[in-house]
């Protein structure tokens, strides 16, 4: 437990929004994390291996409410506290990796979009990142005397063999120009071009002078040339995280489905045979997208071959190099120690400050198992938003006794648990999820 | 399966025997679909799932599963008149839980006649109405999670001490100065001249509109997104936060400036 671990205001507060909205939270994860140490552990080497140039590729894969997007998440965050600039984005109907009417543009956008520093952890760091690079490219300019766009297109050589390498560097030569010139239109038109906005290559050209745009086909190759653009721009690589990869078991059209698993393949073998570098994908999703022989990425054989896992390991030692790492369904006492941790943060840390014993955290389980049966600890995060609410209310009340509030609260089942096939589920043991579509927030009446 | 038989728990060795003897006629005479289906017909869900899981466990030995195997077990759930859909969750519960990330399950004690190991009981289930909670269980997510968080402090560490200890250990190197000559020196060390002349303007005020910082930052020869990040990742690696907060307006981070000055008369 992380009693003796104080928690910064600003985490506290990121924390207990997030969860009082049944999302994951964005700040502060490690101070609610449960168990998991041996897969983290894992992670953080991955990191590691990209932050050292080197690539990785992982599944994560769990039932609706194991912690899929709470465990990315954190990953996420780790990422980005070891300098690596992070892009994410949720698969949908609308965004795949691999398109022929704009979907995976569409997914490319939003992964630009999510563009996170360690200093911008929310998203949009992308013109920071192009700012970033361009100061520094201005300041080498200014010491030797040579052009800044000769310096640009110098500093960007190690692009220049990547798929729109050149491209790229005149989008961001013309940043830089427009920035010199105070012409904020140019700015922001060398933005949407690197946010993939620009739907045909007229538009482009007559805007950029460009002949490429970033399409549907080759979102993976810009991907790989963000990665070596990062690293350029003092960044020590690139992690993309790709959550609800369910939606490509969804679609129904083999041959669309069939495309976007190529790309996978392509990731998959660029990584095991050690040609990408300074990259590293996560990617998240049910039992379903992994094994489902019809549909799952164990309907493409040569993808099949290469995640089987490697079984159990010998002499009680675990394997994690598969590039599957399965999430165990939670369980009761996942939870309790979950409840632990909430109560943890509401006292910043210190045990000195709990607002309720252990005793409570058992009578509001019970209540809660009361209410909706398995689903309290299966797909917690209406339980989770319910503690929060009944800790809030004994904060701002000073004198009120927990035991005449438990047994009052309201929550309904997570209906998406019902559903997972259409909208599967980001919901944490740890805590609850995030999915912008469906929090319907957990009811709590006094 | 022959092993399953062989170190089956609660069995002595004559029962033992004669099972292990059924298994070997069962499978050189492998019986018919037809009566085999009317015999699982008189079991409830719960066994004839239990049955599911047994032949699931058996494919997953290996700790690993193959279309085929999957396949297969979905024919099998099928003549158990189980959801085929089943196979993948358990399959799934199975490999994640049989692995060995998970901490060491509690062993019953064999019997004195059993060769073998016993295989544990499932953990109690939770009934509707009430919550068991194994405690033991509770013992080993909670050392599993005190690791688990002790990795990530380490990952995470953002003790403002370590901020002020290193730039302790700088401050021997770098002159004294006073609150409104800092300027220019001590507790910006670290950043580029550049972005500590605009540091130092920009921290005058507590809050500054997008337009009014885009104004100071040209005056500067600086792009202001740029800057920020520049500074912030600074800050980050000198004292654990970031020095000038996003938004519109951005502001600038009180406590941690506070901690700045601080190191700057340590």
């Amino acid at each position: 437990m992380p009693e003796t671990v104080a928690i910064k205001p600003r985490e506290r507060d990121a924390i207990l929004q997030a969860l009082r909205a049944g999302v994951v939270p964005k700040l502060g994860l490690q101070h609610i994390q449960v168990g998991r140490a041996r897969e983290i552990e894992e992670m953080i080497k991955d990191i590691a291996r990209i932050g050292g140039g080197g690539a990785g590729v992982r599944f994560i894969i769990g039932e609706y409410g194991a912690g899929k997007t709470f465990f990315l998440n954190l990953v996420r965050l780790v990422a980005l506290e070891r300098k690596l600039v992070v892009v994410s984005a949720d698969l949908g109907p609308s965004r795949r990796l691999y398109a022929t009417d704009g979907q995976a543009r569409s997914l490319f956008n939003e992964l630009a979009r999510n563009i996170a520093t360690r200093t911008k952890p929310e998203g949009g760091a992308l013109a920071s990142i192009v700012e970033r690079f361009i100061a520094n490219a201005l300041s080498a300019a200014h010491e030797n005397g040579p052009e800044l766009d000769d310096v640009i297109q110098q500093r960007l050589a190690p692009l220049q063999d990547l798929v729109a390498g050149f491209d790229f560097a005149t989008v961001l030569a013309h940043y830089s120009r427009a920035y010199d010139q105070g012409d904020d239109a140019g700015k922001a038109a060398a933005l949407r071009w690197l946010r993939a906005e620009y739907s045909t290559r007229t538009d482009a050209r007559v805007a950029l002078g460009v002949r490429d745009i970033i399409d549907d086909a080759r979102v993976y190759d810009y991907l790989k040339l963000l990665a070596a653009f990062v690293k350029v721009a003092g960044y020590d690589g690139l992690l993309v995280v790709l959550d609800e990869m369910v939606n490509l078991y969804k679609l129904t059209n083999a041959q669309a489905r069939n495309s976007n698993y190529e790309q996978i393949l392509h990731i998959v073998n660029d990584v095991l045979q050690g040609s990408a570098s300074q990259i590293g994908f996560l990617m998240g999703g049910t039992p379903e997208f992994l094994m489902d022989t019809r549909r799952g990425l164990y309907s493409y054989p040569a993808l099949q071959s290469r995640l089987a896992e490697n079984g159990f390991a010998r002499d009680g030692l675990l394997d994690l190099s598969g590039p599957v790492i399965r999430l165990q369904n939670l369980s009761p006492e996942d939870l309790f120690v979950l409840l632990r941790n909430i109560r943890n943060v509401f006292a910043s840390g210190n045990p000195g400050d709990f607002l309720v014993p252990d005793e409570a955290l058992v009578r509001f389980m019970e209540h809660c198992s009361k209410k909706i049966g398995d689903a309290y600890f299966r797909t917690p995060r209406n339980s989770v938003t319910a503690f929060v609410n009944l800790l809030s209310v004994l904060e701002q009340n000073p004198g009120t006794r927990w035991q005449d509030l438990v047994g009052s609260i309201e929550l309904a089942a997570d209906t998406a648990a019902e559903v997972t096939s259409t909208k599967p589920a980001l919901t944490d043991a740890e805590t609850a999820v995030a999915s912008g579509g469906d929090n319907e927030l957990t009811k709590f009446h006094l | 399966m022959t092993n399953f038989v062989r170190t089956a728990s609660q069995l002595d060795d004559a029962a033992r025997i004669e099972l292990d003897a059924n298994l070997q006629w069962l499978l050189a005479v492998p019986p018919e679909l037809g009566p085999l289906r009317s015999r699982l017909a008189s079991l409830s869900t719960e066994e004839r799932h239990q049955i599911g899981r047994t032949a699931l466990a058996v494919a997953c030995t290996t700790g690993t599963i193959n279309p085929t195997e999957i396949k297969s077990l979905q024919r099998i759930y099928k003549v158990l008149s189980l959801d085929e859909a089943q196979v993948l969750h358990d399959v799934h519960a199975f490999i994640a839980e049989a692995s060995p990330a998970n901490e060491p399950v509690s062993i019953r004690l064999a019997l004195p006649t059993a060769k073998g190991y016993a295989i544990p009981k499932r953990a109690p289930t939770n009934t509707v109405t009430g919550v068991r909670l194994d405690t033991e269980r509770i013992k080993q997510i909670s050392e599993n999670t005190k690791r688990v968080n002790a990795i990530l402090a380490k990952v995470f560490q953002t003790d403002e001490s370590d901020g002020i200890k290193e730039d302790e250990r700088l401050q021997p190197t770098m002159p004294a100065s006073d609150a409104l000559d800092t300027r220019e020196s001590d507790p910006f060390d670290g950043l580029e001249p550049r972005h500590r002349r605009f540091l130092a303007e920009l921290i005058t005020r507590r809050e500054w509109p997008r337009q009014d910082l885009d104004t100071l930052a040209r005056s500067f020869s600086l792009m202001t997104d740029g800057a920020i990040e520049a500074i912030n990742e600074w800050a980050f690696e000198r004292y654990g936060d970031a020095l000038i907060e996003d938004g519109d307006p951005m502001s600038v981070n009180g406590t941690l400036l506070a901690q700045v000055n601080q190191a700057a008369h340590a």
